[in-house]
């Protein structure tokens, strides 16, 4: 083994710690992707799960380039999805996750392809990276699975 | 003298016309033919007369306003022939039929008292990116018809009696004349005004599908993306990707 090749092994090893994402998926989704980027610096990770109604659930992670806070990324996101996709935003709320870290929930509902949908985002600044938590279905199965992925919000680590 | 003064008074009169019988056929015999061909009128045109449309809305129910509602949409559907086909049979339901029909505009004519309800359907088709909603007061119109008609079928009869009275041929001669113009014009304005009545009774309602594909309002592509590139990643058009 080369002195590189260790130095990518221990650096990816290392910021795994920071970079792995982690959520209890609720019952009524199957995970059907979930993988972890860790020579990504910070790692990027993302966790896809699907509801057999199609509801989506997934869980990223972005590496923050431009040292944002949570309040700064929580009105872009809002920004972008109000004014420049025409989403209505219909509630906000506080969340945490496992560590008490603080994060912003929005729910929306918007038209897209043709079909009527909410959509569930929850931002969290964690340091070097933006971890995101999205939920979307068709308007009228996505209530059943809003309390189920709100609780799961408070796993997330 | 007589001939003279007959004319000018037919010459006066609104006229029209329509088929006349045998120049050397009895008076009264004439004037019956000519009074059963005014009477031939179209059922359909008759009831026309006396429509009185309420309004769609149906905040006037006693509204005797005639009014032509159009409606013109454009709609962003996945399939534009499924969203057709839906329209389509949604009108019918309503009471509607179809008028025109290519592979992404679909035209139909609803019952006054449907449109309304027929336009609350449509965004549950799709994306309504456009809409044009019309009301003409045709009340005028049909009041100016009516009145042409009146007029018309009055001096029609009292041709029909001065018929019977004369004997002169060149007099007779020239009464069928005023009143073959009379008839055609009653006939004329039979159809205006049927032809005006069924636009009050049905209204129109187009639309235009276009089929869209995968694209949202205002998503990214369509106005610019946000120049912070992991929110371009994330919102209900991602998870298409």
């Amino acid at each position: 083994m080369t002195r590189a090749t260790a130095i990518l092994v221990c650096t990816a090893v290392l910021s795994c710690g920071t970079g792995c994402l982690h959520l209890d998926v609720p019952r009524d989704f199957l995970v059907v992707s979930s993988w972890t980027d860790a020579f990504e610096v910070p790692p990027a990770a993302h966790i896809a799960a699907v509801a057999a109604d199609e509801a989506q659930l997934r869980v990223s992670s972005f590496r923050d380039d431009w040292d944002g806070n949570l309040d700064y990324w929580y009105q872009a996101l809002e920004h972008d999805l109000v004014d420049r996709r025409g989403y209505t935003l219909l509630q906000r709320a506080d969340r945490q996750d496992a560590k008490g870290l603080s994060g912003r929930e929005m729910v929306f509902s918007v038209t897209h392809a043709g079909i009527s949908k909410k959509y569930l985002v929850c931002v969290f600044d964690a340091g070097q990276r933006i971890r995101v938590v999205e939920l979307t279905a068709a308007a009228e199965v996505f209530d059943r699975h809003l309390e189920a992925v709100q609780a799961a919000i408070a796993t997330l680590r | 003298m007589r001939t003279v003064m007959l004319l000018l008074a037919l010459a006066m009169l609104p006229g029209c016309a329509s088929q006349v019988a045998a120049k050397r056929q009895r008076a009264p015999e004439r004037a019956a033919r000519f009074a059963d061909g005014a009477a031939a009128r179209p059922a359909a045109v008759l009831a026309a007369e006396s429509v009185a449309l309420a309004d769609p809305d149906n905040e006037d129910a006693t509204s005797d306003r005639s009014v032509v509602y159009e409606a013109d949409y454009q709609i962003l559907v996945p399939s534009a022939r499924e969203a057709g086909a839906r329209f389509l049979e949604h009108a019918k339901t309503l009471g509607g039929r179809l008028s025109s029909r290519s592979l992404s505009r679909v035209e139909v004519r609803v019952p006054a008292a449907r449109f309304q309800a027929l336009l609350e359907f449509l965004p549950g088709l799709g994306r309504v990116v456009a809409e044009s909603v019309r009301a003409t007061d045709v009340t005028d119109t049909v009041t100016d018809l009516r009145l042409r008609l009146q007029t018309a079928r009055t001096s029609h009869t009292r041709l029909l009696s001065l018929l019977d009275k004369t004997s002169n041929v060149e007099e007779i001669l020239a009464v069928e004349k005023e009143i073959r113009r009379l008839i055609g014009e009653i006939e004329q304005l039979e159809g205006q005004l049927k032809n005006l009545s069924e636009q009050v009774a049905y209204s129109r309602v187009a639309v235009a599908f276009r089929n869209l594909k995968n694209t949202t309002s205002g998503s990214p592509a369509a106005r610019g993306p946000s120049r912070f590139w992991w929110i371009n990643r994330v919102g209900v058009e991602s998870f298409d990707d």
